[in-house]
Formats: structure tokens, sequence, C-alpha cells
């Protein structure tokens, strides 16, 4: 039985609390700076902790994942054996494409690979249960990252940084819904908006022209320009050129790096405007 | 120990563990919601005007390590603590599995507010199709653990731990 109550008046309590939160919610979301750096305060003092833990229960860590994500497992095991097998045998025309990508590149003059970047290795989702499309790595601030720093792999643009703590920061996955770049269409040099989805592709709908003749397979790279991030970052292939619209066109764009089962990541630390 | 000492203890231990332990081990992607257990529970045992301060409490620990802007957890859960006190009279004498189901299914509906909140106001983008499942499954999750939890929160609430009640027996009067 609980304990005897004092006189309470609940609807009162209720509206002030909630006119708190909304005082709260607005100063944060104008932009309070006290308010994140106390924020960003919590999650530093928490983070040593959190590293504590995590490296102490790494093998439960491993035998949970094993027990309840063996089907998974299982499965991606096998989509990647397809995918060995389909690499395969896609090498000799890759080849060609290659030497297509590197003549288009060396046009343009794009010197991705001379980015300066940081490393970082991926600790997993961040602490919550609806932030999706949303991953944690193990450098932040005193590394020298900003909020809205590109991050790549080798293979092209995995997303940018939302959140940067002194030692961890979150990157926004580039199939975020709220995750837009600017990119540019290498061969008609069309440029335009893409945003991510939500699911496995970005999607271009602003921008590009309606009768620009988009090839399928179009190399996409980042725009640069008034971009926050350094131009010609390689971002993916067009899998829909949508050449036949008749409003607006929506270009489906597929990612050159894979965002499933990702180790490390590279910080991209020199901005567009550096570039 | 005072009361509200006991609720800040437990407060700052839910939000360590929710931030540690809790978020590296989770199921079909999901993780427990102890923060949210917590207020539901204050308010199932303390009453609403507790629930709503613990609410506001828990949901601000939430915000900062989610970093998700202050206050937008408050908005569902001090509401929901006072739906949930009303609750206590009318689950007496009910089964732990129906008290387990009800737990679930509050902490499964907190969390799609929470997100119904988020979108609301541009903080939060989740695929709407997978909200449904993945805050079954955290509603679920949390009610695995309660009866601990419970425990703790009505010491918490009452100062007494369980066993320490003694009934009078009539044969001794």
């Amino acid at each position: 039985m609980a304990a005897p109550r004092p006189a309470e008046r609940p609807r009162h309590t209720l509206l002030i609390i909630l006119a708190a939160a909304l005082t709260l919610l607005t100063l944060q979301i104008r932009g309070a700076q006290p308010l994140d750096a106390f924020q960003q305060g919590v999650r530093d003092i928490i983070s040593p902790v959190r590293t504590l833990v995590d490296r102490g229960t790494d093998p439960l860590q491993n035998a949970w994942s094993g027990i309840f994500n063996y089907g998974s497992l299982e499965a991606e095991n096998e989509r990647l054996a397809n995918e060995l097998a389909r690499v395969r045998g896609l090498v000799l025309s890759d080849e060609g494409d290659r030497e297509l990508l590197e003549r288009l590149l060396g046009e343009i003059d794009i010197a991705y690979t001379d980015l300066d970047t940081v490393i970082a290795r991926i600790l997993g989702t961040p602490p919550g249960n609806f932030g999706t499309h949303l991953i944690e790595i193990d450098k932040g601030s005193d590394d020298g990252l900003q909020e809205g720093q590109a991050v790549v792999t080798g293979a092209g643009l995995v997303g940018r940084l939302t959140q940067v703590d002194r030692e961890r920061s979150v990157v926004i996955l580039a199939t975020h819904p709220d995750f837009s770049v600017g990119v540019r269409l290498v061969e008609s040099q069309d440029e335009g908006l893409a945003s991510g989805t939500g699911g496995h592709e970005l999607r271009i709908e602003a921008g590009v022209r309606l009768d620009a003749v988009i090839a399928l397979n179009e190399v996409v790279v980042t725009a640069g320009g008034r971009s926050r991030f350094p131009a010609d970052i390689p971002v993916g292939r067009v899998t829909v050129p949508d050449n036949y619209a008749e409003y607006e066109r929506s270009i489906r764009v597929e990612l050159a790096a894979s965002l499933e089962n990702l180790s490390f990541l590279n910080v991209v630390i020199n901005t567009g405007e550096d570039n | 120990m005072t009361t509200r000492l006991r609720f800040t203890l437990i407060l700052l231990t839910a939000g360590l563990l929710q931030a540690t332990v809790l978020a590296e081990f989770r199921f079909l992607g999901v993780s427990v919601e102890l923060l949210l257990l917590v207020t539901v529970l204050v308010a199932f045992h303390g009453g609403p005007e507790r629930g709503a301060w613990v609410g506001l409490a828990a949901s601000l620990i939430q915000d900062a390590l989610t970093g998700a802007p202050f206050g937008i957890h408050a908005l569902i859960y001090a509401p929901l603590a006072l739906g949930v006190s009303s609750l206590e009279d009318r689950t007496v004498g009910a089964s732990s599995a129906l008290n387990g189901l009800g737990l679930a299914l509050v902490v499964a509906s907190g969390s799609v507010l929470v997100s119904i909140a988020g979108l609301l106001f541009g903080q939060i983008a989740i695929p709407l199709e997978t909200l449904g499942e993945r805050a079954l499954v955290a509603g679920f999750l949390t009610a695995l653990i309660a009866k601990p939890v419970n425990e703790v929160i009505r010491w918490s609430v009452d100062g007494v731990v369980a066993g320490e009640i003694e009934l009078r027996n009539p044969q001794n009067i």
C-alpha cells in the first residue's frame, strides 16, 4: 500500500511542469548555448564510465549478440557470400567502369584521397530507442572533431557528425531522413540536393533540370561550393534516373559505401571552405 | 534517508544504467526504458504529484543522455505519471501477469508518444513503419526487469523494504 500522501494538486503541478518543459524546449530549439553545454557536460562526465562498462562487458555483449543475433548473422553471412560471387563476376566490367571514373575524376581534378581525416572506431548506437540511422564513434572534440564534418569510408560518403562530445560523437548516416547533401552528377554535371529516405538509398528531388539526361549508374559526388562538405567525395551511383518525369524529378542513388557492418570510419576534418 | 535523497539516488543510478549497461544489451536493436519505468512505478506507488516531479527529473536525465532537446520527454513522462497514478486503486488484486502486461503497454505508449512529440517538434526522425514494433519490444523488455525495480521504488516511496513489514498475527492478540 502506498504511503499516506499530502494534499495533492496534481493538475497544478502538471501545468507547471509542462510550462517548464515547453520553456526549456523553446530555448534549446532556439539554440540556447548553456543548455547545450550542460547536456554535453553530462555526457562527458558519463563517457569514461560508459567506456569502462563497454570494455568490461565485451565478452557478455559478444555472447548476447551470438544468442539474439544468430539469425541475422547467418543471413548476413549468406548475403556476403552472394555479394562476393556477384562482385567476382563483375570485376571485369568494374575495371572498365573504374577507368571511366578515374578519367572523369581526373578531368574535374578530384582529390578525394588527399583529405585530412581522423580514423574513428564505431561504438554502437547511442542511448535511446528511437534514434535510428545514428551511430556513435569513439572520437570527439578532443581529437579535433566538430559538428557537421563529413564522415566517409574508403568507398565514399557515410554521413556527418551531428553531436560532438569530448570523447565521443554521434554520426547521422546518409540514409537518415534528416540528412541532406549537395551533390553533382559526374557525367551530366548537373547539381542537386540529395536526401536520406530512411531506407537504404538517397533521393535527389531538387536542383536537377527536368530535361537533363541522367545515365543509369552515373557516378554521384558531393558538390562542395557553399556546402560544409568538401567537394568530390563519392556518394554513390544512380539506380533510378527518372528521365521521363514531367513535373518533378526523383532520382534514386545507391550509396557507394555500405552502411552495414562498419567497424571504422574516417571523419574529414577539413571543410568545404578549406578546399 | 529522506525520500528526496532516495529518489535522487535512484534516478542517478537509473540514468547511469540506461546510458551504460542497458544501452549495450539490446534486443532487436531496442533497449530497456529504465527511466520511464522508474517514472511509472513512482507514480503508481507514490501518487500523481511525486510521479510528475520524478517524471520531470527522469525526462531531463533522458534528454541529456540521448541528446534530445531538454523538455521533450517531460511533455510525455509527467502526464503519463498522472495517468498511471490513478490506476493504483483499480489494479488491487490484479495478477502479476496482468500488471506486467499493463506496464508493458504503458511503457510502449510512452515511447510512442515521445516519438510523436519529437516528430511534432522536428527533433526526432524515425521510420514510422517500425515505431509500433520498437515501442512494443521496449515495453515488454522493460516489463521483464520491472519486479526488482518495483521493490526499489517501493522502498524509495515507503522507506521500508518489502520483507520488513510485520503483520499482526490474530492468534497473538
